[in-house]
């Protein structure tokens, strides 16, 4: 499993000339990006789920997947730059830079691991093999900005960002610890095996980490509560609906991997109960790190 | 994607296009294959490529090839080689063979299982993966 790198880059580099020319500025953040969706999807490159899902995953729901990540990227790709104004345009295309640079890295890895064998696959499963990588590269992509950027403008972490933001970076965080368990025969395993009390204690408990992470532990780039706010008013804003979106992204990453189909209704929410666990870590963790 | 200013850079546009147009495309694609309509079920053909001598006996490769477009899972070949001795009959399993797709395994024989035209060979069952 990955795990976000803890420690930002904060020192301004000494000038350079990608700092004076846009378009060798932008080549450089595309290597970058390239490094960044290597990094963070390489896990899920080398899960042999991953592979079997690029034939079995039915090509509707994958294409589903694809649409349905774009706005979720477009929203990641203003989370992850520098800029303090929402410029639509310049979001919306660092997301499509992120998910070609997603396309290619994977197609990249896989055919270098001789995972894609084009002579000897059809196309159905070589084209659903990449564009299943695709998604996780892409997040690798945009989050490359925010933890090896170069410009030193903003220390990650104190930037100022509304509510709903707050929620979206929660979601990221979510999402791509989900993205990056749910594959695995092992979560259906612990789904099988685990018994009623743990399952209610491990609701507890993610709760409880998800607080503890952003609140209580003085990481760096922690939250402050606000002066002279009850003691609930977090726990209502943000720990809660975070649970609820790590949740909701689990079951959404678990019914696009296959996991849901001709499953009762008790497994199913056994299973994303489980995998809600490191999703709501991976919440907590996105509110501290990015 | 970097510090800027107001401008994108061309490059930026350039890749953009470029990423839009493998979405776009890879989107195209896969709807296409969802409108064809429902898989059709697995079809294993099992076909005898060579013979080897090994220190067990005989070895048979073969091929599995799946000509319809659902994937096979758990796939189990059975080879029978029929002589006037009695028939030997062994058996692999074949872990997935995708839809369109060819998957190669061996068969074990303790006696010759030659001429390969006498050797019945044929996918017995799957599991739905």
């Amino acid at each position: 499993m990955s795990a976000a790198p803890s420690v930002p880059l904060k020192r301004r580099p000494p000038a350079r000339a990608s700092e004076t020319h846009p378009n060798s500025a932008f080549l450089t953040g595309l290597a970058r990006a390239f490094g960044g969706a290597i990094l963070f999807s390489l896990p899920l490159l080398m899960t042999m789920e991953m592979w079997w899902l690029g034939f079995l995953i039915p090509p509707g729901r994958l294409a589903v997947f694809l649409v349905v990540a774009l706005p979720f990227l477009v929203g990641l790709s203003y989370l992850a730059g520098f800029e303090d104004t929402f410029d639509r345009r310049e979001d919306v295309v660092d997301a499509f830079v992120a998910l070609g640079v997603g396309f290619v890295a994977s197609a990249t890895v896989l055919l270098l691991l001789s995972v894609l064998e084009p002579d000897a696959m059809p196309l159905d499963e070589l084209v659903g093999k990449i564009a299943v990588q695709a998604v996780p590269g892409a997040i690798g992509a945009l989050l490359a900005q925010s933890q090896f950027g170069n410009s030193g403008a903003e220390r990650p972490g104190e930037r100022a960002v509304g509510y709903w933001w707050e929620l979206h970076l929660m979601l990221v965080g979510a999402f791509f610890l989900a993205l990056n368990i749910a594959p695995t025969e092992e979560i259906v395993l612990l789904a099988y095996r685990i018994g009623t009390p743990h399952l209610l204690t491990l609701v507890l408990v993610s709760l409880g980490a998800m607080h503890a992470f952003v609140y209580a532990v003085e990481f760096r780039g922690q939250h402050r509560l606000p002066e002279g706010a009850p003691w609930w008013l977090p726990w209502l804003r943000y720990t809660i609906p975070g649970y609820a979106l790590a949740l909701l992204a689990s079951a959404g990453v678990l019914w696009v991997f296959g996991r849901m189909d001709d499953t009762s209704a008790v497994e199913m929410l056994r299973t994303t109960v489980i995998l809600a666990f490191p999703a709501a870590i991976g919440a907590a963790a996105a509110r501290l790190v990015l | 994607m970097g510090a800027r200013d107001e401008q994108i850079p061309p490059a930026e546009w350039a890749a953009a296009a470029a990423g839009c147009a493998v979405l776009l495309g890879t989107i195209a694609f896969l709807v296409h294959g969802a409108l064809a309509g429902p898989p059709t079920p697995p079809d294993l053909l099992v076909a005898a490529d060579s013979v080897t001598h090994v220190s067990s006996g005989w070895l048979v490769h073969f091929r599995a090839e799946n000509r319809g477009e659902s994937a096979a899972a758990a796939v189990e070949v059975e080879g029978e080689a029929v002589r006037p001795a009695g028939a030997e009959t062994s058996r692999a399993v074949l872990d997935y063979v995708p839809g369109g797709s060819t998957r190669r395994g061996g068969l074990f024989f303790t006696s010759d299982p030659r001429p390969l035209g006498d050797l019945r060979l044929r996918a017995v069952g799957y599991q739905a993966p």
